[in-house]
């Protein structure tokens, strides 16, 4: 590794592994402990709903297109949905997990957005 | 000339200038925060350039521009304990500017004007854990994420409903 940030953004993006393409994840953020969803890279707005749900919404678009959320609070959610904190989760049962603990309007709302895409695109989490 | 990568006790990270978090009492030293590589990676593989064109664009260069930091973030958080809320700060400030990137891993840059009503916020973790202190003094402490946020209707440069959002204002400035 160079002991310098490269510090041309062009030169640096050219220079990541051939397979980072953009594609939509999910991954376990431990130091925010949130789980982030994003389906598209854009700017994004993120609007916090409540304390366990933010939505991301892109920015430099006409439309309210929402392109992501993060489900924050994840090991006091785990517990209460008595949920092991490892191994990988999908996350379409996860978000109806949360509907049934959670029955929140925000909650719901992520459900009704996301859960076509999470069910097509096959999205988990692996909390390790 | 770009930004040094420190390794040292197993991890590399570079470091980028902010107000300090005791501004009020001595405005004019830096605080210095550290962006562990592995975040910078991480981005990466996921092919979120957009954000790593807002790193380059405004979290390097436009931290030290920060109006306004705040203190917990009022939700569930473990960081080694379900308190780990409290030790996270957020930057926040309203720049002109705002950067994505267009065209995927081929494509280039964008510099646009800062969405409307927004402000771009930078969320820290402080060097609190006596590991960190010990192994890592030269830092401050860590930059989790960055991302924006709507703008308060009160306060200019504040997150939207700053004061449920966080436990505390730490301090506020004119830029």
């Amino acid at each position: 590794m160079s002991n310098v940030l490269n510090d041309n953004l062009e030169d640096f993006i050219a220079g990541l592994p051939d397979k980072s393409e953009f594609k939509p994840f999910a991954y376990y953020d431990k130091h925010l402990d949130c789980i982030r969803v994003q389906i598209l890279d854009c700017s994004f707005k993120e609007e916090r709903k409540n304390k366990i749900i933010t939505v991301l919404s892109a920015n430099h678009t006409e439309q309210n297109n929402f392109v992501g959320f993060n489900i924050k609070g994840i090991r006091y959610i785990f517990e209460e949905m008595k949920l092991p904190l490892s191994g990988v989760h999908k996350l379409s049962d996860l978000i109806d997990k949360l509907v049934k603990v959670f029955p929140d309007i925000s909650v719901m709302q992520v459900k009704d957005l996301f859960r076509p895409i999470l069910r097509d695109q096959d999205l988990s989490v692996d909390l390790g | 000339m770009g930004l040094p990568i420190i390794n040292s006790n197993g991890v590399s990270y570079f470091i980028v200038d902010s107000p300090p978090l005791d501004y009020d009492k001595d405005p004019f030293t830096p605080a210095k925060y550290a962006v562990n590589m592995d975040i910078l990676r991480g981005l990466g593989s996921r092919g979120q350039y957009s954000s790593i064109a807002q790193l380059y664009g405004l979290v390097i260069p436009g931290m030290i521009l920060s109006v306004h930091l705040f203190q917990g973030l009022n939700r569930n958080l473990y960081d080694g304990g379900f308190d780990g809320d409290s030790d996270k700060f957020v930057f926040s400030r309203k720049p002109a500017y705002d950067f994505y990137w267009k065209g995927g891993r081929n494509g280039e840059q964008v510099k646009c004007m800062a969405p409307p009503g927004q402000v771009f916020v930078i969320l820290v973790s402080g060097n609190t854990k006596q590991r960190d202190k010990e192994n890592f003094s030269d830092v401050d402490g860590w930059i989790d994420h960055w991302t924006w946020v709507d703008q308060d209707t009160v306060l200019s440069e504040a997150p939207i409903n700053w004061v449920d959002r966080y436990k505390t204002k730490v301090w506020s400035r004119e830029n």
